[in-house]
């Protein structure tokens, strides 16, 4: 409050310059900073396939496998893998987020099944994917070639989806449910009208990180022996068997912009369903 | 204000927490032996001791205290949202499930606690579907109108101002068309200026649609302006400390906030709350 008068001359001699600084950072548009990313590890990567290991090539230049990209016979092959095991994922993705949001509804219904619930979804997530798969392979593989790349996709994406549907549930404003009460409406009521609706932040935040989960869970599956010849599992696993590094990088690469495009789809999905997130909706009023 | 002056115009007039006198007038809220005990595992806690308290039909009470004094808990019990541990409450002769069975109830907080998703209208209209009644064409209309936000009936909670937003509330308080109204600290949050105006608002709202009313607040001016009754409570355990009629005329304009009259209200209530050191700077 009565701060001496010299106080707010420092910073205001120092500003310009500072501003001057920060003006010229601002005017670079976002996109830029991306670009730079990408080169500096381009460069990196270029550096060090010319220098490192250079016997076992296990560090294949940056030509040999964007050409991949290119090679027309590689990249229907590439397709027709990358479909089996999206359709996996997508399969487990919708189960295993079905089954977390229908627990995390019965959990706000009926508190008491809470810690239950939470047991459950603890045990699916500490249990690492490795480790289960080769007993779920076992399980689901005869009959169903991809029921376990299913069973894993599901499994993958279960815990974080439990956790964020009931966190998401739990934001509700207190006095928004009261409201609801006040006008006689039951437990029910202020479930539809109010919290599957202050719910949906949180759990499409969940859903995000689910998406290459649900990939991830799908395509370590396939490593293990589920899901049939034509998965991208299965490619890994054919160019590990022949020490293709540039195989084996292209494979890397398009497995993560698979699981890349998922989150960013789920993204935009969340924007349109959930428009009021991104404007002030917090009350300015409000303490 | 001297003492002479207070006690010719406002102590005179204290009623009494006396269960009986109030019984008999008591047409409006009618608070019998009230009693809440909040239990936290082994540890309990009294938020109110055994109220008595009355008022008569379409009438304004406030209750004035401060943070802890249980003046909440009695809205809420009226509103339906906690059971007393003893004691019963009736509001214009009715319970409150009698009240909320036939939508005679409205409720604001001092949160707007507007849906963001939800347009203006709908958020207004949102009582309405709780209680599953479809509107009459052009009600909600006239509630936006009324609390003076026509052309934003399509707006979002998030392209409002805190005071606008709690307009919305008011609309929506309104649109069962209550006999009774649970105002709780309505506009505790929001700035002096906006408080004053939305007052004067609700004022002439309540005045174009009576009401039977009750009021939490910490605002002395604001109890003083509105309120037929203000019950001044007091906390641990929260307790009616003097109830306190305010024999101002009605309608009541802006101006009377600057009578001797209704300073020597403010300056009593103040007295009741505070003792007889002078009123806290922070008192509205």
């Amino acid at each position: 409050m009565a701060a001496p008068a010299v106080s707010p001359v420092r910073p205001a001699a120092a500003s310009p310059e500072e501003g001057g600084r920060f003006t010229a950072l601002r005017a670079v548009p976002p996109w830029v900073g991306g670009i730079v990313g990408v080169v500096v590890i381009v460069a990196v990567w270029w550096i060090a396939s010319l220098t490192l290991y250079q016997g076992s090539g296990a560090i294949p230049t940056p030509p040999s496998v964007v050409g991949k990209f290119f090679d027309a016979g590689q990249w229907s092959a590439t397709l027709n893998n990358a479909g089996g095991t999206v359709g996996s994922a997508a399969l487990g993705y919708l189960w295993g987020n079905l089954v977390a949001i229908v627990l995390a509804v019965i959990v706000l219904l009926v508190p008491p099944l809470e810690a239950l619930a939470n047991q459950i979804a603890v045990v699916s997530y500490c249990i690492p994917l490795v480790a289960i798969g080769p007993v779920i392979v076992i399980v689901a593989g005869r009959d169903a070639p991809s029921g376990a790349s299913v069973v894993l996709a599901a499994m993958s994406c279960f815990f974080t989806t439990t956790v964020g549907c009931l966190l998401g549930l739990r934001a509700a404003p207190r006095t928004s449910i009261d409201l609801i009460r006040a006008y006689g409406g039951s437990t029910w009521t202020a479930l539809r009208k109010v919290q599957l609706f202050s719910a949906l932040p949180s759990l499409f935040a969940a859903l995000k990180i689910a998406a290459p989960a649900a990939f991830l869970g799908a395509i370590l599956a396939e490593y293990l022996g589920s899901g049939g010849d034509s998965t991208l599992g299965r490619a890994v696993i054919a160019a590990q068997s022949q020490s293709d590094a540039p195989q084996l990088w292209y494979l890397a690469l398009v497995s993560g912009i698979i699981s890349g495009l998922g989150f960013v789809m789920v993204g935009l999905v969340a924007k349109l369903v959930t428009p009021w997130t991104t404007g002030a909706d917090v009350p300015a009023g409000a303490r | 204000m001297t003492g002479t002056h207070l006690d010719r115009h406002a102590g005179s007039r204290s009623s009494t927490t006396d269960p009986r006198a109030e019984a008999r007038a008591a047409t409006g809220i009618n608070i019998q032996g009230l009693e809440k005990v909040f239990s936290m595992g082994r540890r309990s806690v009294q938020a109110l001791a055994s109220t008595n308290l009355g008022t008569t039909q379409n009438s304004f009470l406030s209750l004035l205290g401060p943070s802890g004094c249980g003046k909440s808990t009695i809205l809420r019990i009226l509103a339906g949202l906690e059971t007393p541990t003893a004691g019963t409450a009736l509001i214009n002769g009715r319970s409150t499930w009698e009240i909320q069975r036939d939508h005679q109830l409205g409720i604001a907080f001092q949160e707007a606690a507007l849906l963001p998703w939800r347009t203006v209208a709908s958020n207004i209209r949102l009582p309405l579907e709780v209680a599953g009644i479809t509107p009459e064409p052009g009600l909600i209309d006239d509630l936006v109108s009324l609390v003076g936000l026509s052309g934003f009936e399509k707006a979002k909670p998030g392209q409002l101002s805190g005071g606008m937003r709690q307009r919305v509330a008011i609309a929506r308080c309104l649109a069962v068309q209550p006999t009774v109204m649970l105002l709780d600290e309505p506009f505790g949050a929001l700035d002096d200026m906006t408080r004053q105006r939305l007052n004067v608002e609700l004022l002439r709202i309540w005045t174009e649609r009576p009401a039977t009313t009750l009021m939490v607040t910490h605002g002395i001016a604001e109890a003083v302006f509105l309120s037929d009754v203000v019950a001044v409570m007091s906390p641990r355990p929260g307790r009616i400390a003097e109830v306190v009629e305010i024999d101002l005329p009605r309608p009541r304009l802006p101006e009377l906030q600057r009578t001797p009259e209704f300073h020597e209200y403010v300056d009593r209530l103040s007295e009741i709350l505070f003792g007889r050191g002078g009123a806290p700077a922070d008192a509205h």
